[in-house]
């Protein structure tokens, strides 16, 4: 089987010590993980940007919304619907323990009936406002596109 | 011996500020040399009440006036129009405004006429004091003709009865820290980045980031950085925290590693170096003065090669015991009496 090539560490270390050297240490660490991970690795961590970017613009943007979007989207998609009736002592009671548990669970049914009514509707008016977020960023973001393409031109006049 | 007098003026003075504890560490080491010595401030908070005076009850004309200057302050034309007869600029740096420019406005401007002002003092004074060799270059690249280092010292005696608290971390794998403030040009989210690429190697690796939630933008981008990458669990943002704790955390911790962009001077560097944990960091601005070619340092950040480092460092403990036996002797530079009679070296100076 083919040996995966080495990897070639980019670190540039300085060190002051007795045993290893700089040239060692990278040595070491570029035989320590094959290329392909390494290089798996810093793809991965290098896919998100840096929160500042050297235009001097911050990062967080588009990226850090949608996050929070997909977030508000999940939980509003996993609210708890269903009637939450674990047994009880009262319910194990022969007879009149089934009879409480008849009433507990329509006592339940109806505070979810009038839960839900109104669950739904705010459920429905933040899926409207997500909905509104989404659109305003994409709009954001094709203004900012805008706004450096024209602040480009205009150096360019100026040079 | 002639006896002078030496006033400092601070821009805020408050006990939790490390400028402020510089400022009365150097006010009791010039009357314990005989020198009348005060220290005034443009806002005093009531923790400094009875210690320092207010600048506008300012009427001396003292041999020499300590200005601490870092962000801009509405006080320096005074100084230049006033008070530059024996004015000395103490630069504690100013963080490039970039770095704030597109999330918090008035931070980046009062960084920028901090750093305008730096030049505007350096036409009127010729001498200046900085904490690093790094600081001392930006004045001389302000204009300043002479600046000498006079680092901030470390205080031992600070350490000395504190009871530490170890955090609440569980981890059979190393444990990283870093200590500063939550803003971007620290970079902690590039330290997530190391965490994740950690991880890879040592399952159980965890980080933790002591600091104020200074910047609330980033420490949220921070806590994306995590989920993104499924590091989560391994993040520790311990926000900002009592001494006690801070010890905790030294102690607990495996390795020291910085990958800031910007350090006016780096306090947390010295801490490692007294709690003998070794320090790993990214070589930029005031770090490699600081750490004085001890600890290991990088130039670049290539997140696999920098997790396999900190691994080997972790798993080796011959090698760790010798990082930290050259960090012990660099910390001496810090201490009291090193930096005390540096302080009275440039003092004396023409």
């Amino acid at each position: 089987m083919e040996k995966p090539e080495e990897q070639k560490s980019q670190l540039d270390i300085e060190l002051n010590d007795e045993v290893y050297s700089a040239a060692d240490l990278e040595a070491s660490i570029g035989s320590d993980m094959p290329a392909d991970q390494a290089e798996q690795i810093n793809q991965k961590v290098n896919e998100i940007p840096r929160f500042v970017k050297d235009n001097n613009r911050p990062a967080i943007g588009s990226k850090a919304i949608a996050h929070h979007l997909k977030a508000a989207r999940t939980a509003l998609a996993n609210v708890e619907t269903q009637p939450n009736l674990a047994p009880s002592p009262a319910t194990a009671t022969p007879v009149l323990g089934n009879l409480w548990g008849r009433i507990r669970g329509q006592m339940h049914e109806l505070v979810l009936f009038y839960v839900n009514r109104f669950g739904g509707t705010s459920g429905r008016v933040d899926g409207q406002l997500i909905e509104a977020i989404e659109e305003l960023t994409a709009l954001v973001e094709q203004q900012q596109a805008e706004i450096e393409s024209l602040k480009a031109e205009r150096e360019k006049g100026k040079g | 011996m002639t006896t002078l007098t030496v006033h400092q003026l601070i821009n805020g003075a408050s006990q939790r500020d490390a400028i402020t504890q510089n400022a009365l560490l150097w006010q009791r080491w010039l009357r314990g040399s005989g020198h009348t010595s005060e220290i005034f401030a443009l806002s005093i908070e009531a923790d400094c009440e009875g210690q320092v005076r207010p600048w506008h009850s300012y009427r001396s004309q003292a041999d020499k006036l300590l200005y601490h200057h870092s962000l801009g302050s509405p006080v320096v034309a005074d100084l230049i129009e006033n008070h530059a007869n024996g004015l000395i600029p103490v630069y504690h740096n100013v963080t490039p405004p970039h770095w704030f420019a597109g999330f918090q406005p008035e931070l980046a401007q009062r960084a920028a006429d901090g750093i305008a002002q730096l030049e505007q003092l350096a036409q009127a004074v010729s001498v200046g004091f900085g904490d690093s060799a790094f600081n001392c270059a930006d004045m001389e690249r302000a204009g300043f003709k002479e600046a000498h280092v006079v680092p901030i010292t470390f205080d031992e005696k600070r350490y000395a009865n504190v009871t530490p608290i170890p955090p609440k971390i569980n981890a059979n794998g190393p444990v990283l820290l870093f200590t500063g403030r939550i803003a971007p040009h620290k970079c902690q989210a590039d330290l997530v980045r190391l965490l994740y690429a950690c991880r890879q190697i040592e399952p159980d690796t965890q980080l933790m980031l002591i600091g104020s939630e200074w910047a609330k933008a980033y420490a949220d981008w921070i806590r994306y950085v995590a989920a993104e990458l499924g590091v989560t669990d391994g993040l520790h943002m311990l926000g900002s925290v009592s001494l006690e704790e801070m010890v905790g955390a030294y102690r607990a911790a495996d390795c020291y590693v910085s990958l800031s962009e910007h350090e006016g001077f780096g306090m947390p560097l010295i801490e490692s170096m007294f709690f003998d944990l070794p320090v790993v960091a990214y070589r930029s601005t005031a770090v490699t003065d600081t750490l004085g070619g001890v600890g290991v340092t990088v130039g670049r950040k290539d997140f696999a090669g920098l997790a396999q480092l900190i691994i080997k460092l972790w798993q080796d403990g011959a090698w760790q015991q010798r990082v930290v036996a050259h960090q012990r002797k660099r910390l001496h530079d810090f201490l009291e009496p090193q930096v005390r009679q540096r302080f009275f070296e440039v003092l004396s100076m023409k």
